[in-house]
């Protein structure tokens, strides 16, 4: 009996514990919606209605800026009816902060969200369409894949903020000259990238950057995939694995090689996202988004003037094709928004409306991120000093027309990907080998898991 | 047979009248009512909602038992509760004999040397398991890690912890038993102080020997002291959270993935509904239940039932 009953209060304490270790801890931050109706400094007769905006804190000048939108759109004459509140949250505490705020129904009137997520969001049903509070010259100004990241059954779910490529090679022209290497001539090809590594390692420098094993090598290699293999780990109606062809094992098997020729570090020396260990001189290329360049300007500016960008080198050389997914941000409406009116009226002023001031966005970043309306782009174009920018030009020329949009199925297939390349690299397994064993465990998940009738 | 009546009459002793029952009810209350809007009605709140694929906003439908059985059959929550087991197998006996030894060793220090050892043992205690792993970090670093730095003095090439299964799980343990190492030998300290002078220097007059005093004297008498450690450390164990998420984020090849990384996953993943996730802490919470179950059953302590 007294067993039973240290049974039940066993149980009880580790219900306690589970719980006291499954509610994370509150991120700071204090700005919430207030409902109350302001009145208009410049007539009385009309009320601004409160427009709660979540923006996430990536860059010190990315905060900035938006900080600065945000209150020249309050602070503009022709914005009679929307006081925007906007607040800025760490990436780190987002999760935890976005769903606790849904679960108590006081999540933001509009948000930013990457692209990954817009879909399942509104398949969820957390977020509501976006047609009726854009114009629609806004809609037709997006590029046309695009658009069909934002799209959900007819309708659209975001407006685009920007697009950037995930892979980007970044290397040092200064250290490609003193190894004896053509700085305007970067590697094209996967062998050609092996060997420029090989000569531009030393005893501090390593030749190459890549992703790490995990997450990063989950995402940050669905470009490889893609220009390796044609397609990506999933066929197009989910049901069945497809990384047992001969591209899946060549991409596998370049990537043993990267570490059997000893050109990368056999650990990575920072997250796949970060450019520090390239800017502090340790790295001679690098494999980042192109967002690395904002981090270059802002915190290395130094090392910024003596790096060039190029395509990532494909298997034979061919650079006309798919050697990158593309990612991004976009502005969201939840599906609670208490004045969707209202955030859709800042989503149209900030993205939509003036090439300008878009196009200004794009300069502070460095043409680090590309825009995804046309016009914007041309704006851009037509701008000397944007022309002039060689990165911007073989981003946006070379990488970003050829770029798939990132992959919505499961994340456990992305990882199936990174458990092949480990069970290769770090556990001896053959290519072929570790991707059957990887199709297994997809087609058991699909099966698991009834994924074909999850596609949104 | 003294004993027993001793209880007996202790229990006759309890207050009976209904003014004493009311005293006592309200007395409990406030703890009652905090227990219950913290603990039970979440509780409650988690077990209904892992039954259906609850998702905040949308139409929330029952699914019965679908989201534990996707849990259940997901292969990296099973790795994970592999690597779990694997934690607890080593970080429990480990720390245990640690804290046991050392216990012994502060127990016979003294003056302002022994204050300062036990202050110093205490300290890594109040460092955050986050800060400790950056800690690490520093120290283990690929690049510039004051570890690999000695390696290079020495002409050795660099050690990649976070790429080698072996190393990564050494390191996770590494961190977590220097974090709890202060606690641990505190709480044996201080059961080792509580026993009585008298028994050992009986034992001694009886010609008892050290091995046979640690035996028949310290163990039984710390049985309390053993399944307080045992409990903390196998629930801490299984709970392993912060540290390998800092240090190796799961890796690699999902070594060091915890089932709280895990659960951590799919609640920020948005392809999956709120219920799977409350579904696997609801599975987790039964496994530290039973766990710490069976741990009471294993260290049964006559002195712990009483007391």
């Amino acid at each position: 009996m007294r067993k039973k009953r240290l049974s039940i209060l066993a149980l009880v304490l580790a219900a306690m514990f589970v719980f006291s270790a499954c509610g994370g801890t509150s991120p700071s931050g204090t700005s919430t919606p207030t409902d109350s109706s302001k009145p208009d400094t410049g007539d009385p007769s009309v009320t601004k209605k409160d427009v709660v905006l979540w923006n996430r804190i990536f860059e010190e000048w990315n905060q900035e800026y938006f900080q600065r939108m945000g209150e020249e759109f309050n602070a503009d004459p022709n914005n009679k009816t929307v006081n925007l509140i906007q607040e800025f949250v760490p990436g780190d505490a987002w999760d935890e902060k976005m769903k606790s705020a849904q679960a108590a129904g006081t999540a933001p009137d509009t948000y930013v969200q990457n692209y990954g997520n817009v879909i399942w969001g509104a398949a969820q049903g957390l977020l509501q369409p976006l047609d009726d509070y854009v114009p629609q010259d806004a809609w037709d100004d997006l590029m046309d894949n695009v658009k069909e990241f934002v799209s959900y059954k007819g309708k659209y779910y975001a407006y685009p903020q920007l697009v950037e490529p995930a892979i980007v090679l970044f290397y040092r022209a200064d250290l490609f000259e003193q190894a004896g290497l053509d700085p305007n001539k970067p590697p094209k090809t996967w062998d050609e990238l092996i060997e420029y590594a090989k000569k531009l390692t030393t005893d501090d420098v390593f030749g190459l950057g890549i992703p790490g094993f995990g997450p990063n090598v989950g995402w940050a290699t669905w470009g490889w995939q893609l220009q390796a293999a044609g397609h990506l780990a999933l066929s197009d109606d989910w049901t069945k694995a497809t990384v047992t062809d001969q591209g899946y094992v060549d991409f596998v098997n370049f990537w043993k090689r990267l570490y059997d020729e000893k050109v990368v570090p056999e650990q990575p020396l920072s997250d796949y996202t970060e450019m520090l260990p390239y800017g502090q001189g340790a790295l001679a290329m690098k494999l980042c988004g192109s967002w690395g360049l904002g981090q270059l300007a802002n915190d290395y500016p130094e090392i910024l003037e003596v790096t060039k960008v190029a395509v990532a080198p494909t298997k034979d050389g061919k650079q006309d094709r798919t050697t990158s997914t593309v990612g991004g941000w976009t502005y969201v409406l939840d599906a609670k928004a208490r004045n969707p009116e209202g955030a859709g009226e800042y989503i149209y002023w900030l993205l939509g409306s003036d090439q300008k001031r878009c196009a200004d966005f794009f300069k502070v970043a460095g043409y680090s991120k590309y825009p995804p309306r046309k016009s914007v782009n041309d704006y851009i174009m037509a701008d000397p000093e944007a022309s002039k920018n060689e990165s911007m030009k073989i981003i946006s020329e070379k990488i970003v027309p050829y770029a798939a949009a990132e992959p919505l199925y499961a994340w456990e297939i992305s990882m199936e990907i990174n458990a092949a390349l480990e069970n290769v690299i770090l556990n001896g397994m053959s290519a072929e080998e570790a991707l059957k064993l990887a199709e297994q465990n997809i087609n058991k998940f699909i099966e698991d898991n009834d994924v074909p009738s999850k596609k949104p | 047979m003294g004993s027993k009546g001793a209880k007996k009459t202790t229990r006759n002793r309890l207050p009976t009248s209904k003014a004493d029952h009311i005293t006592a009810y309200l007395m409990i209350l406030p703890a009652f009512a905090i227990l219950a809007v913290f603990v039970l009605y979440p509780l409650y709140m988690a077990v209904t909602k892992s039954f259906t694929n609850w998702s905040f906003y949308g139409e929330t439908q029952f699914v019965g038992f679908e989201n534990y059985r996707q849990v259940i059959r997901n292969a990296y929550f099973q790795k994970s509760l592999v690597n779990s087991l694997k934690f607890v197998l080593i970080l429990v006996p480990s720390q245990i004999f640690l804290a046991f030894l050392f216990a012994h060793a502060v127990k016979k220090l003294t003056g302002g040397f022994g204050t300062f050892v036990k202050v110093s043992i205490y300290v890594p205690t109040v460092i955050a398991g986050v800060v400790a792993s950056v800690i690490f970090i520093f120290i283990l670093d690929y690049r510039a890690g004051l570890v690999n730095q000695m390696l290079k003095v020495f002409g050795l090439p660099r050690m990649a912890y976070a790429n080698n299964p072996l190393l990564a799980t050494i390191a996770v343990c590494l961190v977590v038993i220097w974090l709890g190492f202060g606690y641990n030998t505190l709480v044996f300290y201080a059961g080792l102080l509580n026993i009585p002078k008298e028994y050992y220097e009986a034992a001694q007059v009886d010609g008892a020997n050290a091995f046979e005093q640690l035996i028949k004297i310290t163990l039984p008498s710390l049985k309390n002291i053993f399944v307080l450690v045992s409990i903390n450390l196998v629930t801490g164990s299984l709970q392993l959270y912060d540290i390998p998420y800092m240090l190796t984020g799961g890796g690699p090849a999902q070594t060091t993935q915890t089932p709280m990384i895990y659960l951590l996953n799919n609640f920020r993943d948005m392809s999956k509904n709120m219920g799977l996730t409350l579904s696997g802490a609801i599975l987790m919470m039964i496994i530290i239940g039973l766990c710490s179950s069976v741990v009471f059953r294993i260290i049964s302590s006559e002195k712990s039932m009483d007391a």
